[in-house]
């Protein structure tokens, strides 16, 4: 049963690393913890229904649909995150917060409370079976999605000029901008970028069960908040190894015999899982310490 | 250290924000509730005994257009509980003034409050909802209204959540001065709301839903059967469809559910079944808490799943169980587990589904209340649906017993009326009656079964009693 949990945490936990490595995007950037991750996902799903029940082909409507979230990003930089560059980053926090409740009024008001259906991009159920558990492509689509999404962003961040800009902009963005580099537009680029990256987690996960307003940050902006603190806030591979460990730690509560008079045992487990992690390890597995 | 803090609070500060979201909570003028039906085949004779409250000589119905005078348009009405519409004769607004509890009544108008999960966990369309709410008693107003009294609904939005619901409540009665309440859907919710309806004197109906924490309150009455009341009918339809023997139990976790749990526990073995897999599941079930269930599930062996919860968590556990080519047959009482949006969203994984439902199909309700499509089309110009079908039959239900409650309407009045003996039968929901000791006074619900073949659910029996 363990084994399976691991498993089932494995496949599960990809999709809540997803959200993680947008929340440590923005994090890494420009520190603000930012709680519309969720809703790039869900629009981009929502824009992904539509194009799709209007008969538009899957992958264009897969394309509009990033695109889609590619815009709500670089609109929220520039008309909430911009604006509120030199107030407190907890205003900026709330500001995010107020984001994503407008976005889920508006998936209110695109498909009403309900939950839609939505065709997987790849179709079969049972491709590989291990432990019992049969996991389908697109489960291992998200899972190859996220390691090579955490493998090249970890590359841009210490391989390359713009990852290298971009972090010197989130330390020191006067100095920053003395060396020439164009702050806002690094700004607007890992807004975009996280975006980005919900939608891609919005278009791959809202087919496995369906989705609603606001469904990906019910579902998994908690999940993927927690994944980010236990792989560390600015360690793009353990935002990837955090939603596994989350995933294995609610599949083992679900199963274990012992907690099932506990009410609640997952999120139970998790929490335990939080504080134990913040005590002994506040910086996260993979985060340094400052 | 103040990185974690922050994140603490940011986490803490998503968990509340996410339950507020979504919104039909503004105050709006709707129709209301429930409705009956009763026992086995198709139409639904009234309770054994005394005759039913007004069907066709008060009650809007049948085939026959309401009298716009009240007291008795009947014509008709086909069947017993039938429908007639149409509200007594209004010659009772200038009656003397009686002694009671009069809020929400005047000489024009009766005002319902109503509290549904149009947000949060429950995939109701609030358009359609909308569209529904009021139907039912604009025919009736039209009409002549109830003893010459129109009835206007005011509805909030409970959000799936019981203190929402309970601030929902509050408003409807503080505020809004509604003369009763009605709740639709959610147990926790419903439990909640009729704590504090008790609390403050004023009656509560909803469809049945759990009876610990219900059943000592002397304002509430269920206007369909419990969760326990509908176990031994769910023990039968398991033991008709197990090949194996094997059943599982999968129940929301909430104290709310203890007696429905015992219930079904106690009706598997009655059939002689063997409980394979009896684990709660959370209300905002993760996924991999729904993947390890399904796979557990599988493992178990049941060839039968009685699910109690809501449709959010219903339709992923179906679809996930089919992801690992699991596809039980999932049977449960309930309300909205049944429901043809439940079929849109969880086909081909709920294929084999079976749900107990206080109200028919789309299939059967013209067999039973042709008024329901009639009036709906007329008022609204689109297609009617199911969840019309149970704000048309709760309103119905609600209808017969102001009717039965006579003019001179109180909340004492009313409570009186109810717990007299009168059955109340209104052909859509099962046929009630309560007593003094007995506020669960439904014997008969619908069966539901999926047809994902159109993405529907279709009406397997009507009025059953046993399986």
């Amino acid at each position: 049963m363990t084994a399976q949990a691991l498993v089932i945490g494995i496949i599960t936990g990809a999709a809540y690393g997803l959200v993680a490595l947008g929340l440590v995007l923005v994090y890494k950037s420009s520190g603000v913890l930012n709680f519309a991750q969720g809703e790039f996902g869900t629009v981009a799903v929502y824009a992904l229904w539509l194009g799709t029940t209007h008969g538009i082909p899957y992958v264009l409507a897969v394309l509009i649909a990033l695109g889609v979230a590619a815009v709500f990003g670089f609109v929220t930089e520039r008309v909430v995150v911009r604006p509120l560059a030199d107030a407190p980053r907890v205003t900026v926090l709330v500001a995010t917060a107020g984001v994503a409740l407008l976005a889920v009024g508006l998936e209110l008001w695109i498909g009403q409370a309900q939950i839609r259906p939505i065709a997987p991009a790849l179709r079969r159920q049972d491709r590989l079976r291990i432990l019992n558990v049969y996991i389908s492509d697109q489960r291992l689509l998200i899972i190859l999605t996220v390691v090579v999404v955490a493998l090249v962003l970890r590359w841009v961040f210490t391989r390359t000029f713009l990852g290298l800009a971009v972090l010197a902009a989130s330390e020191e963005p006067t100095g920053t901008r003395l060396m020439g580099v164009r702050v806002e537009r690094l700004s607007s680029a890992v807004w975009v970028l996280a975006a980005l990256l919900g939608g891609v987690a919005g278009v791959l996960t809202g087919p496995l069960s369906g989705f609603g307003p606001g469904f990906l940050t019910s579902s998994a902006l908690v999940a993927g908040f927690t994944a980010a603190v236990i792989g560390g806030f600015t360690s793009l591979p353990g935002a990837f190894l955090g939603g596994v460990v989350v995933g294995v730690i609610q599949s083992l509560a679900t199963s274990a015999s012992w907690l099932a008079d506990v009410p609640g045992p997952q999120t139970a487990a998790l929490f335990v899982l939080l504080v134990v992690i913040l005590l002994a390890r506040p910086q996260g597995i993979l985060g340094r310490a400052s | 250290m103040r990185r974690p803090l922050l994140v603490l609070f940011a986490l803490l500060f998503v968990l509340a924000a996410c339950g507020q979201k979504a919104g039909v909570r503004d105050t709006q003028q709707v129709g209301a509730s429930d409705g009956i039906g009763s026992s086995s085949e198709t139409t639904a004779p009234a309770v054994d005994g005394e005759a039913t409250v007004p069907t066709t000589a008060a009650l809007p119905g049948g085939t026959v257009a309401p009298s716009p005078t009240g007291g008795g348009s009947s014509s008709g009405g086909t069947s017993a509980g039938g429908s007639s519409a149409g509200g007594a004769a209004p010659t009772t607004s200038t009656a003397a003034p009686v002694a009671g509890d009069r809020t929400g009544i005047s000489d024009q108008v009766i005002k319902l409050g109503f509290h549904a999960p149009v947000t949060g966990a429950a995939p109701v369309p609030q358009e359609s909802f909308r569209r529904a709410v009021m139907i039912y008693w604009n025919w009736i107003n039209a009409n002549g209204g109830v003893f010459g009294r129109k009835v206007e609904v005011t509805f909030k939005d409970d959000q799936f959540n019981p203190s929402s619901a309970v601030q929902a409540c509050r408003a409807l009665v503080e505020q809004d001065k509604v003369f009763i309440l009605l709740g639709s859907a959610g147990a926790d919710q419903i439990t909640a709301c009729a704590k504090y309806a008790n609390s403050v004197g004023v009656p509560y109906l909803s469809p049945g839903v759990n009876e610990s924490d219900l059943s000592s309150l002397p304002g509430y009455f269920a206007i369909s059967e419990t969760y326990r009341q509908q176990s031994p009918m769910l023990g039968q339809l398991a033991k008709k469809l197990s090949k194996a023997g094997k059943v599982a139990i999968v129940i929301e976790d909430t104290p709310t559910f203890q007696d429905s749990h015992a219930s079904i526990v106690a009706a598997f073995r009655s059939q002689g079944l063997s409980i394979v897999y009896d684990k709660p599941i959370s209300k905002d079930a993760s996924q991999a808490e729904i993947l390890t269930t399904s796979s557990a599930l599988r493992g178990s062996g049941a060839d039968v799943v009685y699910f109690l919860g809501p449709p959010v968590t219903f339709i992923p556990l179906a679809q996930q169980g089919q992801g690992q080519a699991y596809t039980p047959a999932y049977i449960g009482p309930g309300l909205s587990n049944g429901l043809n949006l439940v079929a849109q969203a969880g086909c081909p994984g709920i294929g084999n589904s079976r749900f107990l439902s206080p109200f028919p199909e789309m299939d059967a309700i013209d067999r039973l209340d042709p008024n329901y499509t009639k009036q709906y089309r007329a008022q609204t110009g689109q297609e009617p649906d199911d969840l019309g079908i149970a704000i048309w039959g709760v309103s119905k239900t609600i209808h017969q017993m102001l009717l039965a409650a006579g003019p001179n309407l109180t909340r004492q009045s009313f409570e009186k009326t109810l717990v007299s003996g009168k059955a109340f039968a209104s052909n859509v929901y099962p046929a009630l009656r309560y007593t003094a000791a007995n506020h669960f006074g439904a014997a008969s619900a619908h069966l539901l079964q999926a047809d994902c073949g159109h993405q529907r659910f279709i009406t397997a029996a009507t009025f059953a009693s046993s399986l």
